[in-house]
């Protein structure tokens, strides 16, 4: 709130005015204003019939150009003589007291045309600028005395006048100072492609006022303005792609509005390994190619980070769309050559038509972002088009992602421990298997859910839990087996997982001796310091270490040499075969071979028959596991399962039943 | 004056309308390439074959990241491969802004076409004979050029 009472005059500026601030009001007004105070001969300007406080800054200038909120009293008439402003009744004479004219001089020189007018439509009084402006051919011996006559000596074109005319008219109806809205007409001059804005106000007291603006026509959209470019990219960015977008959803089709949303493959690679002056190059590469592969009219735009957007110009057909989409995939997805280094990345893109995916930019964008990600899930590289089932999916996605939320503060996951058995038929340990009891969907298997815990960042708690539940489960075994949980490359990454792991052992008491870690090939080959040193931290605790799925991925013999693993899991599709596949089997020859001479012991996996177990220990497995041997069972079952194996006979009969869960170890 | 690089990549023709359409649209690339390349300072060789491009590029190294950025937004070829990018002591084809072989004249066409498919058939150690193939040919052709 504004308090003129202690407000400097003009002349004597205060070192920190407190009012009015000399940038914000025009001279004019200000002089106005500290002249009415004196003829109320009151401290404040709300001593002014009607007047509110004025606001500061850009609240003002609006005020300012609102005439409704100049202080005019409304419910009476402020040209009465008791209203202290004017001794007489007619317009025409009283306009050098009312707030009116103060506003028209203040406008004076400010590159506003504005005219005041009485409700004979005859001009009061014109700031300058209207001639300028509206190119008004002003006779100086016979100005213009209406409004009309004045519009007719412009050089608008009379479509333009007489639209400007009704303006004027429609104004002359309103009947009170609330209507004073404003009343605008698009017009274009003859002379140019600019167009002509009016806008009529009913200022009260029978006087109006028409101000008058050209704007520029609507920029082309190819060309960001420049205080709206990406400044890495000199793109437009994402507000201006949005309005751009709405505008056209405006138009009369919207069918042929087409968004098409790019997201680059491995930039964060690229960052990471060649640093962020390298990455922003890329960017602005990307940008560059963008463009090339895009046509005139298109307005490409970077929402941010390697996330780009493109509005294929008006009426684009869905085979033009996906032509360009095609084209940007190979055209971002070629090699660069930056600072002397050959850089590659690939372009994941998402494309969606209006009408059918959606009449708003909001579901356009989430369509075309649905189908980039749908890019992504396939492989990436690759443009996908939206479709329904692509949101049933992601609903689908969104509830599983809230559920697994959910199931860890709700104790929906539980450990299921399946035996290992040495060739001779001793229980040697357990390896401990994650399931989600899921209220509405039962048991389901890690392969159906894990990806979405590593998704959605839970793996690390839900790793934490694994571990210090299946810590806590060892220790109520007997003896000296041992529990094995599985670890994501993802954990391994982490440098704290080691710490963890001796934090589950002294929570639970259980000796590190006792637990296994079983790790994947794929972990060995990313982040492999960290990793490195992650094991060696775990075999300092006395933790041992297991490779697991060994003979699928990456088999790579020369892992075995970097770490001195404890144990090597073969692959189920090595193990569990029927029949005498005699390459597999000189397979698993050479690798338990290569087992005994590193000390390591070899462990076959998905063993289901007597036939497979008999001919894993011919072939040198000294451990075992599966179904032929023991199924995954909860915690409950354990002690009817170690009794099971207390006097080493022959083991569960449970022969060709095959897996229905897969690979357990996922 | 930034420092001298070098790049080579092998691409494949994408350009479509036989035999004819296709000299035409080559003779157009070294035509411009020349005129492009005289200007920026760039040297090089081009071995084109019906399927494959090969192409040697070298020169300042600003100058030759631009140009090999407006070659590789050419939609006249496809699946570009480097074979090899980096900074170099001296040109090997200071005089020519853009030399040209087609692998399908002279004694040295079979060879060039088999290093061209190794390349793309990704033969480890291919890139190297590739550029060995064009130093071999430009000069073979340009002693050959000097007997006329």
């Amino acid at each position: 709130m504004i308090s003129l009472g202690t407000s400097p005059t003009i002349d004597r500026p205060q070192p920190n005015p407190p009012a009015l601030s000399r940038s914000l009001l025009p001279a004019a007004f200000r002089r106005w204003l500290l002249d009415q105070r004196s003829k109320y001969s009151l401290g404040t300007v709300t001593g002014i019939p009607s007047a509110r406080p004025w606001p500061k800054g850009k609240k003002a200038l609006k005020r300012w150009r609102n005439a409704e909120e100049f202080p005019v009293k409304p419910s009476a008439d402020p040209l009465a003589p008791d209203s202290g402003l004017a001794p007489s009744r007619t317009a025409a004479e009283s306009i050098g007291q009312i707030p009116a004219l103060a506003l028209l001089a203040a406008l004076q020189g400010s590159g506003r045309a504005v005219i005041l007018f009485d409700a004979a439509l005859q001009i009061i009084h014109r700031t300058n600028d209207v001639d300028n402006l509206l190119g008004a051919a002003v006779e100086p011996d016979r100005p213009a005395s209406s409004i009309v006559e004045l519009l007719r000596q412009t050089q608008l074109d009379s479509s333009s006048i007489s639209a400007a005319h009704q303006a004027i008219m429609s104004a002359l109806q309103m009947s009170s100072l609330q209507e004073t809205l404003p009343v605008s007409s698009k017009l274009s001059r003859n002379d140019g492609n600019k167009a002509l804005q009016i806008t009529v106000k009913n200022l009260g007291s029978s006087i109006y006022a028409a101000f008058f603006e050209f704007h520029q026509p609507a920029v082309a959209p190819a060309a960001a303005p420049l205080e709206e470019a990406d400044h890495l990219t000199g793109l437009a960015m994402r507000r201006q792609f949005e309005r751009e977008l709405r505008d056209r959803l405006l138009e009369c089709r919207p069918a042929g509005v087409a968004v098409l949303l790019m997201d680059l493959d491995r930039f964060k690679q690229v960052n990471d390994s060649h640093g962020h002056l390298i990455g922003d190059a890329l960017l602005h590469r990307v940008g560059e190619r963008l463009q090339k592969a895009t046509r005139q009219g298109d307005l490409v735009a970077r929402f941010g980070g390697d996330e780009f957007a493109v509005l294929l110009r008006s009426s684009c057909s869905h085979d033009e769309a996906v032509v360009i989409a095609t084209r940007i995939v190979d055209l971002i997805g070629r090699s660069y050559l930056i600072e002397g280094q050959p850089i590659s990345v690939g372009a994941s893109v998402g494309l969606a038509f209006a009408p059918d995916h959606g009449t708003d930019s909001a579901t356009l964008l989430r369509n075309a972002d649905l189908a980039m990600y749908e890019s992504k899930r396939q492989g990436r590289s690759r443009a996908c088009c939206f479709d329904s089932t692509l949101l049933d999916s992601a609903v689908a996605r969104y509830s599983n992602e809230r559920d697994l939320r959910k199931a860890l503060p709700a104790r929906q996951f539980e450990l299921h421990y399946q035996p290992q058995v040495t060739v001779d038929g001793t229980l040697c340990g357990f390896e401990a298997l994650i399931r989600w009891r899921h209220p509405e969907r039962g048991l389901i298997p890690p392969a159906e859910f894990l990806p979405a815990v590593e998704e959605i960042g839970l793996m690390d708690q839900v790793g934490s839990w694994v571990l210090i539940t299946a810590c806590k489960e060892a220790t109520k075994w007997p003896g000296d087996l041992v529990v094995a949980i599985n670890a994501a490359p993802s954990q391994l990454e982490k440098p704290g997982f080691a710490d963890c792991v001796r934090d589950a052992l002294k929570m639970s008491r259980l000796p590190g001796c006792r637990l296994e870690i079983e790790i994947t090939e794929g972990a060995l080959l990313s982040q492999g310091t960290v990793v490195m040193e992650t094991l060696q931290r775990l075999r300092e605790l006395g933790v041992k270490i297991a490779i697991d799925d060994f003979g699928t991925g990456y088999a790579s013999l020369s892992q075995l040499s970097q770490f001195p693993f404890d144990k090597i899991k073969l692959d189920r599709s090595l193990a569990g075969f029927d029949g005498n596949n005699l390459k597999k089997r000189a397979i698993v020859r050479a690798v338990t071979s290569l087992g005994q001479s590193l000390g390591m012991t070899v462990l076959a996996e998905g063993v289901e028959t007597v036939e497979q177990m008999d001919r894993l220990k011919l072939d040198g497995c000294s451990t075992l596991q599966g179904y032929y041997l023991g199924r995954p069972s909860p915690a409950s079952q354990i002690e009817g399962i170690r009794a099971h194996f207390a006097t080493p006979v022959e083991p569960e009969n449970n022969t060709a039943e095959s897996n229905p869960e897969g690979n357990e170890n996922e | 004056m930034s420092e001298l690089y070098m790049v080579t990549y092998c691409s494949r023709n994408l350009i479509t309308g036989g035999e004819a359409a296709t000299a035409h649209e080559v003779d157009q690339i070294l035509a411009v390439s020349r005129r492009n390349n005289k200007q920026s300072g760039i040297t090089g060789a081009l071995l084109y074959n019906a399927g494959s491009f090969a192409q040697l590029l070298e020169g300042p190294q600003t100058a030759l990241e631009r140009t090999f950025e407006t070659i590789q937004c050419d939609p006249r070829h496809g699946d570009v491969m480097i074979l090899h990018a980096g900074p170099v002591a001296h040109r090997s084809f200071p005089e020519w802004s853009m030399a040209f072989v087609d692998a399908k004249d002279g004694v040295q066409a079979p060879a060039a076409m088999a290093a061209l498919e190794a390349v793309l058939a990704g033969k480890p150690g291919a890139g190297d004979q590739i550029v060995a193939t064009l130093k071999k040919l430009v000069v073979e052709e340009g002693e050959w050029a000097t007997l006329l």
